[in-house]
């Protein structure tokens, strides 16, 4: 249904980016047990489900999607026109400038960070070369937890500026339920109901992939 | 789960996350082809990555008051679906003489409608070109302008001159 209805949508004038993970994540999670901890089916069965591989792989896939899509997107940058002179930043100033221009003449208007450092040559380069780095970085992020916790807050962080100079909204990404696979929800549900309940006994992470 | 179930499992779900992960890397190839397509939801990402000079070329409406001064008008007086969506739907209206001069008298009844729009008394279909840096200090006069359609709004006590 969400792919049908959105790639209607993307049928028509041009293709929203922002869509894609979103409908790659909710793919994964169709096919994975995804309602066994909290579901109403659960509630009525009464008993919480057992660790198991079961639901590990479904979450390093959702990381591992998250990673290939920006990873893709780091090699457009340097597989196109421009190469690896796309980190030089007038690229990405050109590029942004032409988005202000046109908001100015058909919508509300460039945003105010746009007028403001339109012209700050280093700052435009320093973007795009993190830009860079985040994307085609990406697949450093599956390398260990601690690295996909850095990632995951570097490349939420990258939206949070386009949202600021450009006003795009990723609405996806910049929940963060996009880059929720990276983080230790699950450990903090686990703290959260021992303090709740009293029990301040530590509790222990069952390894993601193991039985 | 018997053993050999769970193996069973445990490759159908391995066998899954490659293809989906081989799948979200396929479009790389894109980049091979001469002329690359953009596809939904797998793409191979190509925003921002186009070779821009220091010039673009924007289609949009503008609303000419009396004294010849002129506004943007905004997109959603012409159409829904966000502003790049409309945006290439006026590139492509431009295209049609009869369908530009019907877009222009629709966006001047719905622009004849709001008080905002009180001083517009000429909607007029455009391509401007504008210089990207020259329009952020300031300099909103374009280089070059075609002029598609345009439409005298009809309301008493408006003058289009």
């Amino acid at each position: 249904m969400l792919l049908s209805t959105l790639a209607y949508r993307n049928s028509w004038g041009m293709i929203f980016h922002n869509d894609n993970l979103l409908v790659l994540h909710a793919a994964i999670l169709a096919g994975a047990p995804a309602a066994d901890a909290r579901s109403l089916d659960t509630r009525r069965r009464g008993a919480p489900a057992e660790a198991s591989w079961r639901y590990g792989w479904p979450v390093r896939l959702l990381s591992a999607t998250t990673v290939a899509t920006y990873f893709v997107a780091g090699i457009a940058k340097v597989a196109g026109p421009l190469g690896w002179g796309w980190a030089g930043g007038a690229s990405l100033r050109s590029q942004v400038l032409a988005d202000g221009l046109r908001k100015e003449l058909l919508g509300d208007g460039a945003s105010p960070l746009t007028h403001r450092l339109h012209d700050v040559d280093w700052l435009w380069r320093l973007l795009a070369v993190g830009s860079l780095a985040v994307e085609l970085g990406a697949p450093v992020a599956l390398l260990s937890p601690r690295i996909g916790r850095l990632w995951a807050t570097s490349a939420w962080g990258m939206h949070v500026g386009i949202k600021a100079i450009m006003g795009i909204t990723f609405r996806y990404q910049l929940s963060g339920i996009a880059f929720a696979s990276f983080l230790d929800l699950e450990r903090a549900g686990m703290r959260h109901r021992a303090v709740v309940t009293g029990n301040a006994c530590s509790t222990t992470r069952v390894p993601v992939g193991h039985s | 789960m018997m053993p050999g179930t769970t193996i069973a499992a445990r490759r159908a779900a391995g066998c899954a996350g490659v293809a989906v992960v081989v799948a979200v890397l396929a479009p790389l190839g894109e980049h091979l082809r001469p002329a690359p397509r953009d596809g939904f939801p797998l793409s191979h990402f190509p925003m921002f990555t186009a070779r821009r000079g220091e010039n673009l070329a924007v289609t949009y409406l503008r609303g000419v008051a009396a004294d010849g001064g002129w506004v943007a008008l905004p997109y959603r007086l012409a159409g829904r679906g966000g502003m790049n969506q409309v945006r290439k739907q006026l590139r492509r209206t431009a295209r049609r003489p009869a369908r530009a001069e019907r877009l222009c008298r629709t966006v001047a009844e719905r622009a004849a409608r709001r008080p905002a729009f009180d001083a517009v008394v000429r909607v007029e279909l455009v391509t401007g070109t504008f210089p990207l840096s020259g329009w952020f200090h300031g300099d909103h006069e374009p280089i070059a302008e075609v002029v598609h359609a345009t439409t005298d709004i009809d309301v008493p006590g408006r003058n289009a001159s």
